[in-house]
């Protein structure tokens, strides 16, 4: 639980500082952090349904996590930066301070 | 009343020819540049407008859908707002959010210029958007791609000093790069070129710094026999066309036809052009030289000894010494500007434009002759010439700097950057004198080149035929070899008197700067004592007292006539240690010091300049009484 808070709270940083990233149109940099940010969220949702096997609550949260982080890509894949940015900050961080 | 009404009304009581263009581009069924499909806004989830436009079947969303404000701050943070004088251009306006929060940020002495590729965006704005406080803003300069886009231009030149090329912030509106890519690429090309021009001026101003003020002393000497312009403007044939030769490689296709135009025109030569005259034994009926470093062969031929020369205060000395004909001041610099003044004697308000072309145009302008015709004037190569003759003259950096603009007969035409710099001042210029409904056609007859617009294109032949009186003959030379000088034998005297008041001021200089060199040290040897004072009112009040002094001396330093001069000669010195004056950082201390080692080291080039001066300005006293005395007898 410790460790997942901890990882819950690195993201939420680096989360910040790419979004920061792609506001200020540094997208070349923001492009490079966010694969850092991907992996790191794919590991707190690892950690999460180990340390919260069969919690339904926590399984839902997980499953719309996983579904906004699919929205998040298609965002990438538009190279729409401001909303990749904005469900960054304001669609993954929050629904990743809930599972804390 | 609506946002339209009130922008409308502010426009009109604070950007008037803003409103005018507007109003003119409208009656005028204007096309807009980049036409947009569709504009719209919607509603991000704090509320806020977000803003859309479809431009070529793309949609494009220029604000975050969530938090635009937060992303407009956000944005903002990465740049830097503590220094000085920061001037900020920005491409794209958006919904005016990015601006605001930008606005909010600026200091008083900062300018924000915005420039709007879209002219559809724009009107949009002014129907859906408060403008009011940010019309109202002195601070922001409006360059709307439609209207009024050469002010792009007019405001880099203002602002695009060398000492603030290290605050000035280049920016763009989220989405604006993709949206007008094209455009957007341009006014970056145009804010990079100023900027390194801003750059190139400092270093040429250095490197060329000790030949002007030389050549602007010793040009003095020949205030005795010269005239000034304003002596010929009130009585000069408008009728008579200025056949301005430039030495475009297109000089070679109709040169000759100038021994028709002889004694029918007011030939003037630019100094390059002379030689290419003088190879087909024509005599230009006057020269222009401005150029300090110019080579004394351009004119060093016995034939245009005395031929009047057009000159300014820095034109090469070796040039102005070989010539003996009447000399005329068409420009001065500051210094011989005051001169001239203290005696009641002033130049027509213009901008030479940099180049011996530009600054013969603006002869034949002041002249207000009726047509003026340019010929020689390619400002594009010719194959591979540069130059009449088959020349070819290399710049630095040319390769790189090249651009293709329309030539005469509408196909594309390599020409490069000093070129289109010269090349969009007669297009202004031009534009000026239609905008004032001036009685002057202005005929390109080069007969190649790039299209200048604003020009009528004709041959050298047609233009002959239809603006020349071949029925009389006009000799201009001696016309403008006639005039007496402009300062008599007892004018001459005052001159005399303000040129040695003027060497007792140097004299004051040299002893002022190494004072307050002095006193720059002092302050800073009493910083270095900071962490060992007792009483650090006591120490902050000696402090102020040096800075207090310096300051005074700064003022007094300023006032002196001669101050320009050498403000000029140690520019090189100058240009290095200026450099990010107006740059702050978040050490007071450090920048303080900074402040005075660099204020210490100007000083003493202040008075170790006048050391090397003071014996050339000597020699130039002694010459002009030698001639003021010959003028006597």
């Amino acid at each position: 639980m410790a460790e997942l808070k901890e990882q819950i709270e690195q993201m939420g940083e680096q989360i910040d500082a790419v979004s920061e990233l792609f506001y200020q149109q540094k997208n070349q940099e923001g492009y490079t952090q966010l694969e850092k940010v991907i992996v790191g969220v794919a590991q707190v949702i690892e950690t999460a349904y180990t340390v919260y096997q069969g919690d339904e609550v926590v399984t839902a949260k997980i499953q719309k996590l996983t579904a906004t982080l699919q929205e998040t890509m298609e965002a990438m894949e538009d190279k729409d930066t401001i909303l990749l940015a904005d469900m960054l900050k304001y669609e993954v961080l929050e629904q990743l301070e809930t599972l804390k | 009343m609506n946002y339209r009404e009130k922008n409308t009304e502010a426009l009109k009581k604070y950007r008037p020819f803003l409103l005018q263009r507007m109003e003119e581009w409208e009656e005028q069924g204007g096309e807009p540049l980049y036409p947009c499909e569709e504009i719209y806004e919607t509603e991000a989830k704090d509320g806020q407008s977000v803003l859309h436009v479809v431009r070529n079947g793309k949609e494009h969303r220029l604000n975050s859908p969530y938090r635009p404000l937060d992303e407009a701050k956000r944005w903002t943070e990465q740049f830097n707002f503590k220094n000085l004088h920061t001037n900020v251009i920005l491409f794209g306006m958006g919904n005016f959010l990015f601006v605001k929060t930008l606005l909010s940020q600026l200091q008083d002495d900062a300018t924000l210029a915005i420039y709007e590729p879209s002219i559809s965006i724009w009107f949009w704005v002014i129907e859906h958007v408060d403008l009011i406080e940010v019309i109202q803003d002195k601070r922001i300069y409006f360059i709307l791609e439609d209207l009024n886009k050469d002010e792009l231009l007019s405001y880099l030149n203002d602002t695009c000093h060398w000492t603030s090329v290290g605050s000035q912030i280049t920016c763009h509106h989220t989405g604006y790069d993709k949206l007008f890519m094209e455009s957007y690429r341009d006014e970056l090309a145009v804010v990079q070129r100023q900027m390194n021009l801003a750059v190139v001026n400092r270093d040429t101003q250095a490197f060329f710094s000790h030949h002007y003020v030389l050549s602007s002393i010793h040009n003095l000497e020949y205030l005795c026999e010269s005239t000034i312009i304003a002596d010929y403007l009130e009585d000069f044939p408008r009728d008579l066309p200025v056949i301005i030769v430039s030495a475009g490689p297109s000089l070679d296709k109709n040169i000759d036809l100038l021994h028709e135009a002889k004694g029918h025109s007011f030939i003037l030569a630019t100094d390059s052009a002379v030689k290419f005259l003088l190879q087909h034994d024509i005599l230009p009926d006057a020269m222009v030289t401005i150029d300090t470093r110019k080579p004394a062969s351009h004119i060093s031929d016995e034939r245009v000894r005395n031929i009047p020369l057009f000159c300014s205060q820095e034109s090469a000395n070796r040039i102005m010494k070989f010539h003996t004909g009447k000399k005329i001041w068409f420009k001065t610099g500051a210094f011989l500007n005051a001169l001239f003044a203290e005696q009641k004697k002033s130049f027509p308000p213009y901008n030479v434009g940099g180049s011996v072309a530009t600054a013969a145009f603006m002869i034949a302008i002041s002249f207000k002759a009726k047509n003026v015709i340019l010929i020689g004037q390619d400002l594009a190569y010719s194959g591979g010439s540069t130059h009449a003759g088959g020349t070819v003259t290399k710049i630095v950096n040319e390769e790189n700097e090249g651009k293709t603009v329309e030539g005469i007969d509408g196909k594309p035409i390599k020409s490069r950057h000093d070129w289109l710099i010269y090349l969009n001042w007669f297009e202004e210029s031009i534009r000026e004198l239609e905008k004032a409904n001036w009685d002057m056609r202005v005929i390109d007859a080069t007969e190649g080149g790039a299209k200048i617009q604003g020009t009528e294109i004709m041959t050298l032949r047609e233009t002959l035929d239809e603006c020349c009186d071949f029925s009389q003959e006009f000799d201009v030379v001696r016309w403008f070899s006639d005039k007496a000088p402009t300062f008599d034998y007892e004018q001459i005297q005052d001159v005399i008197r303000y040129l040695e008041d003027c060497k007792e001021e140097l004299q004051e200089l040299r002893t002022m700067g190494k004072d307050a060199a002095t006193i720059c040290d002092k302050a800073l040897k009493l910083m270095d004592s900071k962490d060992t004072v007792k009483n650090e009112s006591k120490w902050q009040r000696k402090k102020q007292g040096y800075i207090d002094q310096i300051m005074n001396y700064n003022a007094s330093i300023e006032k002196k006539r001669c101050y320009q001069l050498i403000d000029v000669y140690i520019s090189d010195v100058a240009s290095k240690l200026l450099r990010g004056v107006f740059q702050v950082s978040d050490d007071e201390e450090k920048d303080e010091r900074e402040l005075l080692q660099n204020a210490s080291a100007i000083y003493s080039a202040v008075g170790s300049s006048v050391e090397e001066l003071l014996p050339e300005y000597e020699t130039m006293l002694e010459h002009i009484k030698e001639r003021a005395d010959r003028k006597e007898e």
